[in-house]
């Protein structure tokens, strides 16, 4: 009976506390919170400084992969039976659409959140360190940016599956960009498709991919990517509270020091992030970080399941290779490749400006390493980590607004204003019809 | 109001949308799928009424 309630102890956390003992033992006993400390920062908590879109990422991976396991139970990765037990889940099972409504909602949502975390921490400079020691921000940076890269991946292997025309066109432009890379293009193709064309193989492997692997390795550097946050003194706002602190010239308190720590070498980063009258700055985590995190998990889902129920997950004919959309288009999120891809695809008499290699794989691709490695190129103090559009970043935050503004435009155009045959259209002129191709 | 009890107004109000998003979801799934369009079958009745 006690070791029951042991356990049961360290599954739960008391919401009502009795005193600052039992709101850290609540945290550090606890298989679930462990990993958060037992006091956090005001600031930390405050919507204005993060937004929360790491955790809203967290959350919507969590009803990804609750929504997907319920999924596997009904779906069958056979190129003869992919589109008819979707259909199925659609019209035979109990809340089968709704279901996979809210699975779609969610990946959707997971991409832009993750992308707009992306940009909360550029534009803070969070991805800098501060001035505690054995900070390592910029890798945690760049685990972050990997992290992206998997969402765009996991959402891309997740859209075949339906096995309907907009899935099998969508992935057919998709891997055809992937095509152009340099020297190993159509290798990259072929090992993506499991062949020349898509077929069992490819579905086969965006299955195992997007169910098994791609999951795995989320959720793997996601526990690297949180422990880093722990490593490096929690968020960059409270190093941006230190230096204040310090540029005051406050003096801080005389802490406590153990003889022990007198002989070991280096510092810690616990020394170098104590703020100066930490009462006044930091509330104890249980009950005010669990409850701000179950206000987070609580609106994420009811944002996600409203949207699920509006927006009905499209399921087109079944795929036909014979059959060609016109215009064929990548999935949203490649949008913006699509459309750089026909735009930098130039003719002149017989010479051609290949657009793939060069809008569709040169020019992402260095934009997708510059923004890997841009914490190693910027320079500026500390004074400008953990902040919203700092003075001295102010140069790099516009060169970051001004290419994710043209990255949506592109989407937005791509989206919207492109027709049959990849033609321009402005939103209030009709789109001809196309008879379909055979 | 401090942001504790923010945050408790903000949990009752996400709780309560869940709630009624569920039942939006149970009523959606009892209701006939014929329902959206019976009306266009009447005026069609109506139009061709000999």
């Amino acid at each position: 009976m006690e070791a029951m309630k042991r356990t049961w102890q360290q599954l739960t956390w008391t919401w009502k506390p009795q005193g600052e003992r039992e709101s850290g033992d609540s945290i550090v006993r606890n298989l679930l919170l462990h990993w958060f400390p037992a006091k956090v920062n005001k600031e930390s908590l405050s919507f204005r400084y993060s937004l929360w879109l790491g955790t809203i990422s967290a959350v919507l991976f969590l009803i990804l992969s609750v929504t997907g396991v319920i999924l596997m139970f009904l779906y069958v990765p056979s190129v003869e039976r992919a589109y008819p037990s979707v259909k199925d889940l659609e019209f035979v099972v109990s809340f089968g659409g709704f279901i996979r409504s809210l699975h779609r909602i969610a990946a959707h949502l997971m991409v832009a959140v993750v992308f707009l975390h992306a940009a909360r921490v550029f534009l803070t400079g969070a991805y800098k360190n501060g001035t505690a020691a054995n900070q390592n921000r910029p890798i945690n940076w760049v685990v972050g940016v990997v992290l992206l890269l998997l969402t765009l991946l996991l959402s891309f292997t997740g859209y075949l599956l339906p096995w309907d025309q907009l899935a099998y066109w969508a992935i057919t432009v998709g891997t055809n960009i992937s095509r152009a890379a340099p020297l190993a293009g159509d290798r990259i193709r072929f090992l993506f498709l499991g062949g020349h064309e898509i077929g069992q193989s490819t579905l086969l492997r965006f299955y195992v991919l997007h169910c098994f692997f791609l999951p795995v390795l989320v959720a793997f550097l996601f526990a690297w990517h949180m422990w880093r946050v722990r490593k490096d003194g929690g968020f960059a706002c409270m190093d941006q509270l230190r230096l204040k602190q310090k540029a005051e010239r406050i003096a801080p308190i005389k802490a406590k020091t153990y003889s022990l720590l007198g002989i070991t070498r280096g510092r810690t980063v616990h020394v170098e992030t104590s703020l100066v009258n930490e009462d006044l700055h930091t509330v104890d985590s249980s009950p005010n970080l669990t409850r701000r995190i179950l206000l987070v998990t609580l609106a994420t889902f009811a944002a996600s399941a409203l949207l699920a129920v509006l927006v009905e997950a499209p399921l087109e004919e079944a795929a036909n290779p014979r059959v060609t959309p016109n215009p064929a288009k990548a999935p949203w999120y490649f949008l913006w490749l699509q459309e750089l891809v026909s735009d930098t695809t130039i003719r002149v008499g017989s010479f051609t400006l290949n657009g793939a290699l060069v809008g569709g794989v040169l020019l992402s691709g260095v934009l997708v390493l510059l923004l890997a490695l841009w914490p190693f190129f910027d320079k500026s103090s500390a004074y400008a980590v953990g902040a919203w559009f700092t003075k001295e970043r102010r140069r790099q935050n516009w060169v970051f607004l001004i290419v994710a503004l043209f990255i949506v435009i592109l989407t937005l155009i791509g989206t919207f204003m492109r027709g049959p045959y990849w033609n321009f259209y402005w939103p209030w002129e009709a789109m001809p019809e196309v008879p379909r191709r055979f | 109001m401090n942001f504790d009890s923010r945050d408790r107004l903000w949990i009752c109000l996400s709780g309560s949308a869940i709630l009624a998003i569920t039942l939006w979801i149970y009523w959606g799934y009892f209701r006939p799928e014929w329902k959206d369009y019976q009306s266009d079958f009447r005026d069609v009745g109506q139009a061709f009424r000999p």
